[in-house]
């Protein structure tokens, strides 16, 4: 019975002094390519562009637009509130604070989606959190919400409604379109008002 | 007796430590295909890569011993066109055992695998993925499917399309295409009438 006692003991012992030599653990930040491919594969990322224009208009607090784009390409154009991380530099260590959270909805975007889903599965992979793509990235944004083409005459209400929130848009972030612009600036003619003239009876015969 | 309840308790303690290494090591499998390279190297290793654009894949098209082009769509998409020649694995199954298969078996003949979807940007995270995992010799079809095939007249990918710069701060280009003059509206001349007085009739 002893016996028995001690050398259970020591094996529990053993299988003890067995976890202080375990490897390190290395820190699980990558995901595995298998969960990777998984949300490749779904197209929750791609946030449309009427999206993100309401949330901007709206002043959406967790909203964190970034431009992929080069310097020179940000300092010509970009989304209100956007900050410039060239894709480049994503992963330098000076950004990995702003993109590695869990409060903000980091919304990539460049000229079309070539850069942002880069910049994308890169951060995926890194296992970053609510990350997201504008779909379709600039050139989608001016094609819908900066110069938002009329509907066809036999469109249905929701392309209306959808048509007059992006007008509404467009003025918001700065471009008219042709109608807004002509009402914006109408070339002022003096309205000439015919003035009648009162053409007095002649005095009239009296009795 | 009291001595015999101690060793039950320490046999029992034994059995579920054991327990719970073997439970561990049967969850925690180590992935078949694990990243060889980390994001890191391969954000810096990017501008390296040179993707195919459509006419060098329309030259390569015919030598199958070198060049083998993957449609990432799905089977139907693929049935109804894809590239002569392409092989078709839907993005979702790209880590299947038979496919990685496949993709071991170009590497290790020197084949260059070139990704294509619809658009572009539906290879780009693949690309990454299958270059990441090992197979350095995975490309993109630049423009993707539908310039391949002509759909698109514009296959500049990547590029703006607009000038952005302008349109957000001068009002757009539509207003400068209408900017012919707008028909003159006629002016709206109301008629005055004079109102003609009846000359003056004699009196009463």
């Amino acid at each position: 019975m002893q016996k028995r006692y001690i050398f259970l003991a020591l094996l529990f012992l053993v299988m003890a002094s067995g976890l202080l030599f375990l490897p390190d653990m290395e820190k699980k930040t990558q995901i595995e390519p298998s969960a990777l491919l998984n949300d490749i594969h779904s197209n929750n990322r791609r946030l449309s562009t009427d999206e993100i224009a309401k949330r901007i208009i709206d002043g959406d607090p967790i909203l964190f637009l970034v431009d992929v784009r080069t310097e020179a390409e940000f300092n010509n154009y970009s989304l209100p509130g956007a900050v410039n991380i060239p894709l480049q530099d994503l992963l330098n260590e000076d950004w990995t604070g702003y993109v590695d959270q869990d409060i903000l909805d980091i919304i990539f975007y460049g000229n079309d989606d070539i850069l942002s889903e880069q910049a994308w599965v890169l951060c995926k992979q890194l296992g970053y959190q609510n990350l997201y793509v504008l779909d379709g990235g600039l050139n989608q944004w001016f094609a819908t919400i900066m110069l938002p083409e009329k509907p066809g005459e036999l469109a249905s209400n929701e392309e209306f409604d959808l048509f007059s929130f992006r007008t509404g848009a467009s003025i918001f972030f700065g471009s008219g379109t042709t109608e807004i612009a002509v009402k914006a600036k109408p070339k002022k003619e003096k309205k000439t008002i015919p003035v009648r003239k009162k053409v007095k009876a002649e005095a009239e015969g009296g009795c | 007796m009291h001595e015999l309840l101690k060793t039950q308790r320490i046999s029992i303690a034994v059995l579920f430590f054991g327990l719970i290494l073997l439970i561990g090591l049967m969850v925690n499998k180590a992935p078949k295909t694990p990243f060889t390279m980390t994001a890191t190297e391969m954000l810096a290793n990017m501008p390296n890569f040179e993707h195919i654009t459509v006419n060098t894949a329309k030259n390569v098209n015919s030598d199958t011993n070198n060049y083998v082009f993957i449609d990432l769509r799905s089977p139907y998409d693929f049935e109804v066109k894809h590239i002569a020649n392409a092989v078709n694995i839907p993005t979702a199954f790209l880590l299947d055992d038979e496919n990685i298969e496949l993709f071991t078996a170009y590497l290790n003949n020197n084949t260059t695998v070139i990704l294509y979807g619809q658009a572009e940007r539906e290879s780009i995270s693949p690309w990454i993925l299958l270059t990441e995992i090992g197979f350095p010799n995975t490309k993109v079809l630049l423009g993707g499917f539908e310039c391949y095939n002509g759909n698109k007249p514009k296959c500049m990918a990547g590029s703006a399309q607009y000038n952005y710069a302008k349109i957000s701060t001068s009002g757009g280009v539509k207003k400068t295409n209408n900017a012919t003059p707008a028909p003159v509206k006629k002016k709206k001349v109301i008629p005055v009438k004079k109102k003609v007085k009846a000359a003056a009739e004699g009196g009463c």
